[in-house]
């Protein structure tokens, strides 16, 4: 029983991304396919035209010698040793058993797939490219040394397309280079003078179907002798193998329709095709189009396969050596300012001012650095609340770097928010300050010429259901707008080191802070140390002081005569004493003030208010003073000990800087809806609220410095000037934050939090 | 617990905080004896064996801390009737508290103003001696 392979597969352009070009069933009519099982080598499958090849019908089972000499044999179960899929070439025609069989010199054989396929070929006709191949070491020599000279990409673009053409007579040789979105562009060409250029013509993706390109990474060269020659069914022992013969390897592979049409539109009657792969990827193709039909032997094909490695390897490694020298001038520019950034003592300003630098490392118009608190932006973007869009959701919370080559088409924002950019490479950072850097490019308005309407790649035949592949070829001119250059390897190479560089830069910065934090803190404590020793060995010589006036006068009790202005020289020295004493003691309480443990406790604001008021007047509050306390947002949660000390010195401030004849002084709790403490609650804000003389503003940043007195102590009776220092050290040792509202001649209120808020 | 003639030590290394801390005494206890040690060494010698009634002590002393002298005092088997008050310029609570624990019966802070100093010093001398 034979039967063909089931070709009913039925093709059209909505399904030939799916299409199984690899078991097309038949192969091209100028060879031959003779096919064995790899294990027990015997015949399970050939090309309808195998008779006119070996001179009788093959029967299924038969063994090779059948057909094959000994010798041939031999070799064909030598390359069993290798892997499957690489095409071994045998010479030992003619076969035994065919005398009156056609003559063929040459042999291809691989294993795949648990079977050898046997494919023989003709000689190859003899030509002008025949007499260079005889010297093919020679020609690729020559052939590498023309590919060593050129300069630009696009002189070894035309290069490798002469070289091509030369080697294998075909009528036009171009270098096509697949682009973005998988559309690609003839880049080099080398073409009879009979025939029109293609050079610089674009062709969409869907010219190349998903199927062709994973068959032209695994089989590197493809060729089609006569799209118009009847395809040779392939016939299958049916008994021994239901699945389809696969020829992904085989060079006479049965074209597919589509393709065929393809071609026939263009007046293409052979053709053949070189990959040139990069780093396992596909490059691009050297496409050699016929006007004729033409076949390229075994030999030929092999010379057309050496150079196209070649050239593949040239063109890759030139490429990756302008990437590397353009990275490596960009380099350079980076570490130099990743230096000036290191060394900058204040970190966002250097950036904001290195911000040019930055933007052209990626050969960006614009670039906005994404602070928390909003970006700063220089050179061109887009409005500031589609920058600050961006910076959430590409920037906040990512780890990897993101590109968008039209703002427009691929996310869309509306023209008018984006001003003159276009496309976007997003760095994120992933620091708490700093969320990342956006650069923006402007759009780049260019003209794309496409062979044929690339937006109508195929037409409606017939009844409407059949889809067939573009008829038309001719140039069609289409101008790109709304999109900006693509960020190049380098541009992304060169990304991910600014972004590595910043955040190890950040990361320093903040132990650098770290440091400087802890030191300050030392510093500080050193300071309360300093201020404790000294106020508390002050008082010593102080009280000796005291005490040895006290004596004076008690002495001069007992003179019969009072010498004149000794009294009051004593009372002076008393007076000056006892004002050293204040002082002293004002030291001494806001050495304390900064020193131990806070004990945090729920404090009812009265209470402590009361406590207060005992610890300011020893006798109580002053009759012709007022104090009235609102508590109406709940308890605080503070040290006892500091909040009383703190409110014992506002609330005798209060009523010390305070002219009216009923001094009133409120002390209010309220919740600030808007701010949040690290438990997400609006903090509590304590106001105290005087009727007093009121500050000016200049008054007011120097208030809260220690000894400092705004007013002659003559007309506000004493004060030592620690008081609001005291006052400030107790609410910043809360976390809190302290500040005074006040106008001269109505009153000031001093409003502080005693936790920390955003 | 009141003696008939008290006898009072002050281990005291100020010449002027002794005279006034005297003068003091003298006012409300014209009859009681008073004694003085100025250093640590002095101190340790002389109260060991006084019939005292009352030990007030400076922490400041040239020679070490007041405390010491007192917690070696306890330690020697000073009776229980002796009472101890530390006095001194510290207001740091931990001074405080250290005396305390180490057997005084009064901690006092000096006051820097003569006339409040004198009243502390007769307070505790008519409360203890």
């Amino acid at each position: 029983m034979s039967q063909p392979d089931d070709t009913s597969y039925h093709v059209d352009l909505n399904n030939c991304d799916r299409e199984p070009i690899h078991i097309p069933g038949a192969i091209q009519p100028h060879g031959c396919l003779l096919v064995y099982s790899s294990e027990e080598q015997y015949l399970t499958g050939y090309s309808k035209n195998a008779p006119q090849w070996i001179g009788r019908v093959p029967k299924f089972g038969e063994p090779p010698e059948a057909s094959f000499s000994n010798e041939f044999v031999d070799e064909l179960r030598d390359l069993l040793k290798f892997s499957g899929g690489i095409v071994h070439h045998i010479a030992y025609p003619p076969p035994t058993a065919a005398s009156n069989a056609a003559t063929f010199t040459s042999a291809a054989a691989h294993h795949h797939d648990g079977q050898i396929l046997i494919e023989l070929e003709r000689p190859s006709q003899e030509g002008a490219n025949a007499r260079l191949l005889r010297s093919l070491p020679l020609r690729l020599n020559l052939a590498n040394q023309r590919l060593q000279a050129c300069r630009t990409p696009d002189e070894l673009y035309q290069t490798i397309a002469r070289e091509v053409r030369e080697l294998s007579g075909y009528d036009r040789v171009m270098v096509y280079r697949f682009l973005e979105d998988g559309h690609g562009a003839v880049v080099g060409e080398a073409v009879d003078e009979r025939f029109g250029r293609f050079l610089g013509l674009h062709y969409p993706a869907t010219d190349i179907p998903q199927p062709a390109r994973r068959l032209y990474l695994l089989n590197t060269v493809r060729s089609i002798a006569d799209i118009e020659a009847t395809p040779a069914d392939i016939v299958r022992d049916a008994s021994v193998d239901h699945r389809p013969l696969d020829l992904s390897y085989s060079c006479f592979r049965a074209v597919s329709p589509i393709h065929i049409e393809y071609l026939r539109n263009m007046g293409v009657r052979a053709s053949m095709s070189i990959s040139i792969i990069d780093n396992g990827k596909l490059w691009g193709l050297i496409a050699c189009h016929h006007y004729e039909p033409r076949s390229l032997s075994f030999e030929d094909r092999a010379a057309c396969e050496i150079l196209g490695i070649t050239v593949g390897t040239y063109l890759t490694a030139r490429e990756r050596d302008r990437h590397n020298e353009i990275v490596s001038e960009r380099r350079a520019r980076h570490a130099l300012l990743m230096r000036r950034l290191a060394a900058a003592d204040h970190f966002a300003e250097s950036l904001a001012e290195s911000s040019d630098s930055l933007r052209e490392l990626v050969d960006a118009d614009g670039v906005a650095v994404c602070w928390r608190g909003g970006p700063t932006s220089s050179g061109d973007t887009p409005d500031s609340s589609l920058v600050a869009e961006l910076a959430t959701t590409q920037l906040l919370g990512r780890d990897a770097i993101w590109t968008c080559q039209s703002l427009v088409n691929e996310c869309g924002y509306e023209q008018s928010r984006l001003g003159p950019s276009r496309g976007v490479l997003a760095v994120p950072l992933a620091t708490p300050d700093l969320y990342g850097l956006l650069f923006f490019r402007n759009e780049y308005i260019h003209e794309v010429h496409w062979a044929g309407n690339p937006n109508k790649p195929a037409e409606v035949q017939g009844n409407g259901v059949r889809l067939s592949p573009r008829r038309s070829f001719d140039e069609w001119s289409e101008t790109v707008k709304d999109r900006a250059r693509e960020w190049s390897a380098a541009d992304l190479d060169i990304a991910d080191d600014i972004r590595g560089g910043m955040i190890e830069l950040l990361g320093r910065r903040a132990a650098q802070l770290a440091a400087m934090n802890a030191e300050l803190r030392r510093l500080n404590d050193d300071l309360d140390s300093f201020a404790y020793a000294a106020s508390h060995d002050l008082r010593e010589p102080l009280r000796g002081l005291n005490h040895n006036l006290y004596m004076l006068a008690e002495e001069l009790k007992g003179l019969p005569e009072q010498p004149p202005g000794i009294a009051k020289r004593r009372e002076a020295i008393g007076v000056l004493c006892d004002r050293m004493d204040d002082l002293v003691q004002g030291l001494l309480r806001l050495s304390r003030a900064g020193r131990g443990e806070l004990e945090r406790e729920e404090l009812e604001l009265r209470a402590v208010v009361r406590d207060a008021i005992a610890m300011a007047w020893n006798d109580g509050a002053p009759e012709d003073v007022s104090i009235t306390v609102e508590d109406d947002a709940g308890p605080l949660k503070a040290d006892y000990a500091c909040l009383r000390e703190l409110l014992a010195n506002l609330l005798s401030n209060a009523a010390k800087y305070n002219q009216r004849p009923v001094k009133s002084i409120v002390v209010r709790t309220r919740r600030d809806a808007g701010r949040r403490t690290r438990m997400g609650d609006p903090p509590i804000v304590v106001d105290v609220e005087d009727n007093g003389v009121g500050m000016t503003a200049d008054q007011i940043p120097r208030a809260f410095e220690i000894f400092r007195r705004l007013l002659q102590s003559e007309s506000y009776g004493d004060g030592t000037g620690a008081g609001l220092a005291i006052v400030k050290k107790i609410v910043h040792r809360h976390g809190g934050e302290i500040w005074v509202d006040s106008t001269p001649g109505i009153g000031s209120t001093f409003r502080f939090t005693l936790e920390a808020s955003d | 617990m009141a003696h008939a003639k008290p006898m009072i030590c002050f281990v005291e290394d100020s010449d002027i905080d002794f005279e006034m801390a005297l003068l003091a005494t003298r006012r409300v206890r014209p009859d009681a004896e008073v004694r003085r040690c100025v250093t640590f060494h002095d101190a340790v010698r002389t109260l060991g064996d006084a019939d005292l009634s009352l030990i007030v002590l400076d922490m400041n002393l040239p020679d070490g801390n007041g405390l010491e002298v007192l917690r070696h005092l306890r330690n020697l088997g000073m009776r229980e009737e002796v009472s101890v008050v530390v006095f001194s310029t510290s207001a740091n609570p931990n001074d405080r508290e250290g005396a305390l624990q180490a057997g005084a019966n009064e901690y006092v802070q000096k006051p820097s103003r003569t006339e409040v100093f004198l009243e502390a010093v007769g307070t505790f001398v008519e409360r203890w001696a």
